[in-house]
């Protein structure tokens, strides 16, 4: 009993050093796991996103490319699909179902996606799961608008409100469309996916904000109203991408193939669970090294803990000794250091955890605007309890060493004379 | 001598692990193609050498291929058995550890750079209610065994095809020396 309260006296004694090499384990800890976290969050929204869809058509370019702008909205298409081809796909023997995406506006930074309502109907997401309405109704005329769950959330808008749409996909637009607002009648469900961020419009109403627009600019002098507009008629000339539902799934090759090698308009189709998982393929190497940063990372601090353990052991001679003299045997001695750095390192741990934890929080605005990520910590996953328990092997073996020499020198040091 | 017995001991556990259980047929993808298609009297007077990718003969050419493979028949005999096949998994649906439903392909790449491989040549696997496989890469091999179902549709093609409910899929080892 007095062992134990000595050794933490003698802890207490040494807190300086002691909150250091915690710190140390702490950050460490913290960079692996979210490192860790960041990478399977990713990996979950990106796979929880689309389901159901077996073919994403757009204008030829990457796969990867067209997968990431028409389902995720991050980068730029480099063309459109021309509304004639969109009608050519739809009336396919084996196509089920279309829906027709068309991008490029945003409200405040969120995108604005003009689409049918086909898309309530269709899209897909997690295992299997349909858009809901948490409030509202589904758009009908042509100045209105759905918004997403996080849209609503962080702008403050709610039924009946106006909206005014901008042109662009910049958070500060110069040119906005304000003479034709918009009018919310529906918000959507929470989804934890990109459909939070966006604001959904008829096509039709896409192509009205646009309808005295020529080559990406309003024609001076020319303002048509949003009465007149009405009576013109909207169907569009093109639309960014189409997500397509085929009658059979094993009929996607053909499918694709001809897709791919139209010859009236240079279109690609790509499978939206392939072109993920290349995906996945093409960014394992830049995880890979994120997370052998992070266990070096770890390695260091566990050094550092050694550092200290050991420099701390010539210092405390004299205390084992008075532990010796007080009946503690050469093996407690052992078993005390060894606690020690266990001590520290599940210290560190749990600071680290904490770190985290706190950074997310206060992270996860940011995250969920500009990733559509929503990242949650807790509770930790089995592969995080496997991190954690190398941390502790690691401690245990760190301490193997000074604990060694501790034991030793409790031989040596209780024989010998000086002292 | 005691070498000599654990080595076959090892030999015969491994043996033992490679050969299926008697139920079950492994399957060649050539097994999944009837007799006789594709029709030879197809490539009668053409000389695949001489093609050029741009000429209109071998346009008309694939064009009759691709057709063909459209219209590719299915063996039905296959129905209802419990078969082991290995091939190229194509992941269709799933998160982001594990697919339930997957295409599998003879051939690596299938559906990029050459015609896709015909309706009998592909076969759409779902996994059995409750089981999921681990895809790791795109087009990772993989054995799957389950129980195949073979549906044809005399009006839509689409329909006709082979469908495999799997309840487990492993990473593909190549077995050499049988």
């Amino acid at each position: 009993m007095t062992v134990l309260s000595l050794a933490r006296r003698s802890l207490w004694n040494r807190r300086g050093t002691a909150a250091l090499v915690v710190c140390s384990v702490a950050l460490s800890v913290a960079l692996l796991l979210g490192v860790e976290r960041l990478r399977t969050e990713a990996r979950e929204s990106f796979a929880n996103t689309l389901s159901g869809v077996d073919l994403i058509v757009g204008a030829r370019s990457g796969p990867i490319n067209l997968l990431l702008y028409s389902v995720f909205r991050l980068g730029d298409p480099i063309n459109n699909v021309s509304w004639a081809s969109y009608e050519r796909i739809a009336e396919h023997p084996q196509v089920a179902w279309t829906v027709p995406l068309s991008l490029g506006d945003s409200l405040r930074g969120f995108p604005v996606l003009g689409t049918t309502q086909a898309y309530f109907t269709h899209y897909r997401y997690g295992r299997d799961q349909s858009l809901s309405l948490a409030h509202g109704e589904i758009f009908d005329g042509i100045f209105d608008a759905v918004l997403g769950a996080e849209v609503a959330r962080r702008l403050g808008y709610d039924l009946g409100d106006e909206i005014v749409l901008a042109h662009g996909t910049s958070a500060v637009s110069l040119t906005q469309h304000d003479d034709k607002p918009f009018r919310v009648v529906g918000v959507l469900e929470r989804t934890g996916t990109p459909v939070d961020n966006t604001v959904h419009i008829s096509l039709a109403g896409m192509e009205a904000i646009h309808v005295d627009w020529r080559g990406g600019a309003p024609i001076p002098g020319l303002s048509i109203s949003a009465e007149r507009v009405q009576s013109m008629d909207l169907t569009p000339d093109s639309i960014t991408a189409v997500m397509v539902g085929l009658t059979s799934r094993r009929a996607v090759f053909q499918v694709q193939r001809q897709i791919n090698t139209d010859r009236d308009e240079a279109l690609m189709a790509i499978m939206p669970g392939l072109t993920l998982q290349q995906l996945w393929d093409l960014m394992r190497v830049g995880e890979n090294a994120l997370l052998a940063v992070s266990a070096l990372v770890m390695l260091v601090a566990l050094t550092v803990m050694l550092t200290a353990l050991l420099t701390g052991l010539n210092e405390r001679r004299r205390e084992m000794a008075l532990l010796r003299a007080l009946g503690a045997r050469p093996w407690q001695i052992f078993a005390l250091i060894i606690g020690e750095s266990l001590l520290l390192s599940i210290l560190g741990a749990l600071l680290g955890v904490v770190l985290l934890q706190g950074l997310a929080l206060g992270a996860s605005g940011w995250l969920s605007g500009q990733l559509g990520l929503t990242v949650t910590l807790w509770p930790p996953t089995l592969h995080e309890m496997k991190i954690l328990a190398i941390l502790f092997a690691g401690g245990i073996l760190v301490g193997l060493w000074p604990a060694w020499r501790a034991y030793r020198n409790a031989l040596t040091d209780g024989m010998a004379i000086r002292m | 001598m005691i070498r000599s017995l654990f080595r076959s001991l090892a030999a015969a556990a491994l043996l033992s692990l490679a050969l299926p259980s008697a139920a079950e047929i492994t399957l060649e993808w050539d097994d999944m193609i009837p007799e006789g298609w594709p029709p030879p009297e197809l490539f009668e007077g053409i000389n695949i050498d001489e093609l050029q990718d741009d000429d209109p003969e071998a346009i008309e050419f694939f064009a009759k291929i691709e057709q063909l493979w459209d219209e590719a028949p299915v063996v039905e005999s296959l129905d209802g058995k419990r078969v082991r096949l290995p091939g190229y998994a194509i992941p269709l649906e799933g998160d982001s550890r594990s697919v339930t439903s997957f295409l599998l392909v003879p051939y690596f790449g299938a559906c990029i750079h050459v015609p896709p491989p015909p309706r009998n040549q592909t076969v759409l696997v779902n996994m059995a209610e409750g089981k999921t496989a681990r895809i790791r890469h795109a087009f990772f091999t993989v054995w799957v065994t389950g129980t195949m179902s073979v549906e044809t549709s005399e009006t839509d093609l689409a329909l006709t095809g082979y469908t495999i409910t799997a309840d487990k899929v492993v990473p593909y080892e190549p077995e050499y020396g049988d």
